[in-house]
């Protein structure tokens, strides 16, 4: 067991924050006020390499291992203080470009992956309905068959990027009368005929990432769109969770990092009584424990890293991390802003923005409670 | 035959601890009638890899493949060889 990083993951580290420092953090305040989604960013994570980081060169990546993009992609949050970004990029990368990678045909990676890793293109996944949430395989999206392909109909909800997507992977019934054993997973492209999508919905925290629904009317998809077998689409969406819910919250980590840093300085120049803050138990205590909070959460990101890097399974560990660590950033988002104080609840400080973020994390990819029942199936309960 | 015994004494015994008695046929239907939820079949495929050396790709989890301790069988005797 090796817990410390290489030279070459170390340089990565250094390089992305210096990049995300430098080019990433310009007028974040007003962004998140806007709710405006920073394209040109975008565009500067791909050609530093962040999309294609895991993606085999072949497709316009760069094809690290997955502990080194982990590392990578904590590195990124820690620089850059945009967690709708950073959000926007992993989502993309575990809930669309993974699955492409795994179960795509050569011509889908060809076509798809190479356009995501440079930037050209932006990826949704479309699974949640206004209907089904947690109860996913309940959708109600139908595929029927026709020649040479499929029709489909139906809406998906709460997708990030979908106001700007460029392709968006939906699920569907294509046997309804086999339940989750009949949905099959679909690749959409804007400007397909019967497909649209909603403006962007306002939210209360990861502003800078648009989020909407897309629309699916009569809308014909070839065969040749759809990702991996008939019927298997269910399989491919528990596949897609495994890597999305091991990794999205890699560069909220980072940022868990950064706002332990910031608060340690704050708690060690803000003085009351005539000592620093930071003297106070109860202030110290807190900050132990954003500490813990932090270290317990790099534990259960890098060892779901290690595992599917080593091609075994981990749907426990994923679900593990997920819950560990978006429970984490809430937590030690509002110890940041009770420590900050006053200042910490002005927008400028920028604390009280992470708080806001941190939220959505313990609804989006599965609930915590939706964790729980997860670990304590796989547990035989 | 033997695989489809392991099969089933891990499906009837592990999975279900006797919640649908023993008398599960190697034909029976696992899935559609719900005999055996999601996370079970998730359980199934971690044992199935384990106990007969092979990797069972997501894509392969199908009701092809999973519907009865009959195909299941099949399937995993099809990678075997």
């Amino acid at each position: 067991m090796e817990f410390g990083w290489t030279d070459e993951q170390q340089r990565w580290w250094d390089d992305v924050v210096a990049f995300a420092r430098r080019e990433l953090n310009d007028a974040l305040v007003a962004r998140d006020r806007d709710a405006t989604f920073p394209v040109e960013n975008w565009k500067q994570c791909a050609d530093f390499g962040i999309q294609g980081s895991f993606i085999p060169e072949a497709y316009g990546g760069r094809g690290l291992d997955m502990l080194t993009t982990i590392h990578l992609l904590e590195g990124l949050g820690y620089g850059c203080e945009d967690n709708g970004l950073t959000l926007a990029l992993n989502g993309q990368m575990w809930s669309v470009q993974e699955p492409l990678l795994r179960f795509g045909t050569e011509a889908q990676k060809q076509k798809y992956l190479t356009g995501l890793c440079a930037g050209d293109m932006f990826g949704a996944h479309g699974m949640t309905e206004p209907e089904s949430g947690s109860d996913a395989y309940s959708l109600q999206t139908q595929a029927e068959r026709r020649d040479g392909g499929y029709v489909l109909n139906g809406q998906k909800t709460l997708v990030g990027l979908a106001p700007v997507a460029s392709i968006a992977l939906v699920f569907a019934k294509t046997n309804p009368a086999a339940g989750r054993w009949g949905i099959s997973a679909f690749i959409i492209e804007a400007g397909t005929p019967g497909f649209t999508v909603s403006p962007p919905k306002d939210k209360m925290g990861l502003r800078t990432v648009p989020l909407g629904d897309l629309f699916l009317e009569d809308c014909f998809i070839p065969e040749e769109n759809r990702l991996g077998p008939e019927g298997a689409g269910a399989s491919i969406f528990n596949s897609a969770m495994e890597w999305e819910r091991s990794f999205i919250f890699a560069s909220h980590v980072g940022a868990m990092a950064r706002q332990l840093e910031k608060t340690i300085a704050y708690a060690c120049q803000r003085e009351q009584y005539g000592q620093p803050i930071g003297k106070f138990q109860s202030v110290s205590n807190r900050i132990a424990n954003m500490k813990v909070r932090l270290e317990t959460a790099r534990h259960f990101l890098y060892k779901a890293a290690w595992l599917l890097d080593n091609d075994q399974p981990a749907m426990m560990e994923a679900a593990m991390a997920k819950l560990v660590l978006s429970e984490a950033f809430v937590e030690s988002s509002l110890d940041a802003i009770r420590l900050h104080g006053g200042k910490g609840y002005l927008a400028d400080c920028g604390v009280e923005r992470e708080l806001r973020d941190a939220v959505g994390g313990v609804i989006y990819s599965g609930t915590s409670d939706i964790q729980r029942n997860l670990i304590a199936g796989l547990l035989g309960l | 035959m033997e695989t489809r015994e392991t099969l089933k004494h891990f499906i009837v015994n592990d999975l279900l601890s006797g919640r649908n008695g023993a008398d599960i046929g190697y034909d029976d239907d696992l899935l559609l009638s719900g005999v055996i939820n999601s996370l079970e079949v998730v359980r199934l495929v971690t044992f199935a890899e384990k106990k007969f050396k092979t990797r069972i790709p997501p894509e392969d989890v199908t009701i092809e493949h999973f519907a009865t301790i009959d195909t299941l069988a099949t399937y995993l005797e099809s990678r075997a060889g």
